[in-house]
């Protein structure tokens, strides 16, 4: 076994592997040579790049201040664009507040809302009028429901309105049904006439010979607009 | 850099940035790898890709190198590696067995081999006969006459012992011989 195996080595060294190697001649072309070479340069510039961006500072910080920064920008916005909560009094709810178009008037300015709603409150004290002469007023309740159904629409708690209406200086006389025909919401605008309409109204009252009337709504003219001059006569 | 550097020293400069070096040991080990693939894949078109490819694989994976092991050893094996991985995609691995029994023992005393092979024709015959080894008696035969590699180094390169490369080189010795006395193309 070890003189064949010396003969193959024998023979290989000696002389088959030099005839081998003197007709193995081939060799790649030389622009596999270059291509091979520059593959070479390229990726170690590479690998030098890498190591360069690898230790640059920025590159170090980029991530934890990127995160820092982020947290920050979070709670700025949050403090200052996050809508604040709406403090309300006890045993009251905050509503949507309804934007009405405003109307000029003669030396004032009302809203579509409140012209309406005082041609409602004209029309209602004209039917209580006529109720006080005698004369019986069928569609008082109808002009009632108008109004009062009106109202209901808003939905608002009854507890809620009293105390919008005391808030606003009316006792609840008796003259006008306020928990029915006012809500806490326009009640500013509905409760009470323009200074000039009022006291021409109550001019009127006491032309008529409506006494009593007029002076209840006397009365009321004085306790909304107490500095309000006005000629007793 | 020193003329005698080892190819290991070599690769570890290149390793380390050292461009030249890598200039070096390519013009040191790329007619035996040129060879190599052009033996195993027959076509000179495929064995330049594959050439191509070992290179680059080596210049990509040279991170991973490690200098306990031979160069030649290293480079061989990303290179036999990548040309089994093309057999394959080819669907032309040979599945010939490692010992073929029917081949006869080849008694080197009985001829004068050496004397038979200096006509060029005999030359190219034996080219060729090399080139119709199976795949594993083909390898192992390049490596050692191409690459020049010892019997460890071969072993190392296809994941065998160092006897088992001993059989294969000697039946493709014996099979070469075969070829050649007959003067059969196809063997």
């Amino acid at each position: 076994m070890k003189h064949a195996e010396h003969e193959i080595d024998r023979v290989f060294d000696e002389k088959l592997e030099a005839l081998y190697q003197e007709s193995a001649r081939e060799k790649p072309a030389a622009h596999i040579d270059k291509w091979i070479i520059a593959a070479a340069h390229r990726e170690t510039a590479n690998t030098e790049n890498k190591k360069g961006n690898v230790n640059s500072w920025i590159n170090r910080f980029r991530l934890p201040v990127s995160i820092a920064a982020t947290f920050i920008f979070a709670a700025f916005s949050t403090h200052f664009f996050w809508p604040k909560a709406v403090r309300t009094l006890p045993g009251t709810v905050s509503v949507p507040v309804k934007t009405e178009d405003s109307v000029k008037t003669e030396g004032s300015v009302k809203t579509e809302g409140s012209v309406k709603e005082e041609n409602l409150l004209k029309e209602y004290t004209e039917t209580r009028l006529l109720h006080k002469e005698g004369l019986v007023d069928k569609d008082e309740r109808a002009v009632k429901d108008k109004i009062t159904g009106k109202k209901k629409g808003f939905s608002q708690d009854k507890r809620a309105d009293k105390a919008d209406v005391r808030s606003q200086g009316a006792t609840g006389s008796g003259e006008l049904p306020l928990k029915d025909n006012v809500s806490g919401k326009n009640i500013s605008k509905t409760q009470y006439l323009n200074q000039k309409e009022w006291q021409k109204k109550i001019r009127t009252l006491f032309k008529k010979g409506e006494t009593q009337l007029a002076q209840e709504e006397l009365a009321r003219f004085k306790q909304r607009y107490p500095n309000a001059i006005i000629n007793e006569k | 850099m020193k003329l005698n550097d080892s190819d290991e020293q070599l690769m570890l400069l290149y390793v380390a940035g050292n461009v030249a070096a890598f200039e070096r040991l390519y013009q040191k080990h790329k007619g035996a790898l040129y060879r190599f693939c052009l033996r195993q894949l027959r076509r000179k078109v495929r064995a330049e890709e594959c050439f191509q490819e070992v290179w680059i694989k080596l210049i990509n994976s040279r991170e991973n190198y490690q200098p306990s092991a031979l160069f030649t050893t290293y480079l061989y094996r990303i290179a036999q590696n990548h040309v089994i991985d093309i057999l394959r995609k080819d669907k032309k691995l040979l599945q010939e067995t490692e010992l073929d029994e029917e081949v006869d023992y080849y008694d080197m005393a009985q001829s004068d081999m050496v004397e038979e092979l200096i006509a060029e024709d005999k030359v190219k015959k034996l080219r060729l006969a090399i080139e119709s080894l199976p795949a594993e008696q083909k390898t192992a035969m390049l490596l050692k006459v191409d690459a020049g590699m010892s019997l460890e180094a071969i072993g190392d390169v296809l994941n065998c012992g160092r006897e088992t490369v001993k059989s294969r080189l000697r039946y493709a010795t014996a099979k070469l011989k075969v070829c050649l006395e007959t003067n059969d193309e196809t063997c």
